[in-house]
């Protein structure tokens, strides 16, 4: 395939953490406005679970809109095992210009066990609950490997209250299929896990759209509202989101949810620390559906 | 077998109350009163893999073989749900399994009665949160009995008044009591004691029989 320059946008090293992906996202409508069909990914350094799952989403969105595949060039090594090894090119969503060559495969030793790969969320209620029961079933097998320091029968029991919460959103309350994906990693002396459940479907601003008691609010207000409120779109009220929100507390982690053009953070772990813990922000460059990141640090 | 009441000094030494035996003179809950309902056991008939019983789908499948189970309950009687080997229940199921069944238990013709047991700390932690969100939509008051301490250091899960609270406490350690009995350990009038009563009857936390033309009121 012949790369054309003026079609090639080049990704900045932002895939590190989910706040710097917000660049990616504000370059999205570029995509389109200058018919980019090629991403140049050879800056980026390390890419974490919420980046990857949204870059998936970006390029999933892509080939919703114009039918066509983008392609990704210059992926540097380590990336492109890590990818490999995440299932995120089986998805089919990009085409890879240079191919990772077999030998250069990251095994799926039990060292590599510290991740759930991305795994497709359906958007049929059946289907969704087979997956929901083997993604927990998997997290299960592998969780003293991904939860390592915080490793605990009763942590192990919140994540899979969690996983099975936001899972359920996905088919329930979004219209669309979505990805999860799980990983322990560090950067520096800090260690993460990270638990990502991403969809492109209709927000939840969409989901709540006909309802006349919602007020009219900010998006950023209404996310955090359902994060606080057990409330939802589909019943009389709801637990999920709240419930998640809850476990995000007592767990002293962080919860990041964006959608559609609004964001809020939760940074339990900042709670009893006296400063601000909580930030939302609104009119953010738009991105279809409901991204959420938790995350244990320290 | 045979049940004896005997009765026993009640916390303030000043009344008398009665503890459950049986033959063998074993502390008991009279065993025909009692139908103990392994929830693994349903979950291996749905083929649904443990130990977690997650989402709304699961609970309703659940619930609708529960159905069946407790077809035939006679009145007055208590189903133990025994959720030995099970770790997670998540919000969506509680909605669809649990909510419902108690519901269910105070609108059936047959009274019946629901404990849990051998509940794990995060479906404890579930059950509460859920319950907490019903009051405040349904202004309706959702509790349940265990068969242990809960975190609340009360034998139940759920929002109750300090004074129903003591009254479950009460009943947990005498088992049966009458109303004036009650009405003395709470130093209220047996007017509004029974007021108290019946309302906790009502949402099947505790149970009311006619023994001897006197109407008691039992832990479940």
């Amino acid at each position: 395939m012949i790369v054309d320059k003026s079609k090639t946008l080049v990704v900045n090293d932002v895939c590190k953490d989910l706040y710097y992906f917000e660049e990616v996202i504000n370059i999205q409508s570029e995509i389109y406005t200058r018919n980019i069909r090629f991403l140049d990914l050879s800056n980026l350094s390390f890419i974490e679970p919420y980046s990857m799952l949204n870059l998936l989403l970006l390029g999933k969105n892509f080939l919703r809109n114009t039918g066509e595949k983008l392609c990704l060039l210059n992926i540097p090594l380590n990336i492109h095992q890590y990818l490999a090894r995440m299932d995120f090119f089986i998805k089919n969503v990009f085409v890879v210009i240079d191919k990772l060559d077999e030998r250069y495969y990251l095994k799926r030793s039990s060292f590599s066990k510290r991740v759930i790969e991305i795994t497709d969320i359906p958007n049929k209620e059946r289907e969704s609950i087979k997956v929901i029961s083997d993604v927990v079933s998997l997290f299960r097998k592998r969780a003293s490997h991904i939860l390592k320091y915080w490793f605990s029968n009763t942590i192990v029991d919140y994540f899979v209250t969690v996983i099975s919460e936001i899972c359920q959103n996905v088919f329930e309350h979004s219209l669309d299929s979505g990805y999860l994906s799980m990983q322990t990693y560090s950067i520096g002396k800090e260690h993460i896990v990270r638990l990502v459940i991403s969809d492109s479907g209709i927000g939840i601003r969409g989901s709540f759209n006909g309802i006349d008691d919602i007020p009219s609010m900010s998006n950023a207000k209404l996310i955090e509202r359902v994060l606080t409120t057990p409330m939802s779109s589909k019943r009389a009220f709801g637990y999920g989101l709240c419930q998640v929100n809850a476990i995000v507390d007592r767990l002293k982690g962080s919860i990041f949810i964006r959608s559609d053009d609004a964001s809020v953070a939760v940074m339990y772990n900042r709670k009893y620390s006296g400063g601000a813990y909580s930030f939302l922000k609104n009119d953010l460059s738009k991105f279809p559906g409901t991204q959420i990141s938790i995350s244990l640090s320290g | 077998m045979s049940i004896f009441y005997i009765p026993v000094p009640t916390l303030e030494g000043s009344s008398v109350s009665f503890i459950l035996l049986n033959s063998e003179g074993i502390d008991c809950i009279p065993p025909e009163n009692t139908m103990n309902i392994v929830i693994k056991k349903i979950a291996d008939v749905l083929d649904v893999q443990i130990p977690d019983l997650i989402t709304r789908h699961v609970g309703k499948n659940m619930y609708f073989e529960f159905k069946e189970i407790i077809r035939d309950i006679v009145d007055g009687e208590v189903a133990v749900l025994d959720f030995s080997g099970i770790r997670v229940i998540d919000p969506s199921f509680i909605d669809e399994f649990l909510v419902k069944l108690i519901i269910d238990s105070r609108e059936a013709k047959s009274i019946f009665y629901i404990k849990l047991s051998n509940i794990s700390d995060i479906a404890e932690i579930n059950i509460g949160s859920v319950f907490n969100s019903y009051y405040s939509f349904r202004k309706i008051k959702m509790a349940v009995i265990t068969d242990r301490l809960m975190s609340n250091n009360s034998f139940y899960i759920g929002k109750l008044t300090e004074v129903e609270r003591d009254i479950i406490g009460y009943l947990n350690i005498n088992r049966i009591a009458a109303s004036g009995e009650i009405a003395d350990f709470l130093g209220r009038d047996e007017e509004s004691a029974s007021k108290i009563l019946d309302e906790l009857h009502a949402i099947r936390i505790i149970r009311k029989e006619k023994i001897s033309n006197t109407v008691s009121y039992l832990s479940v």
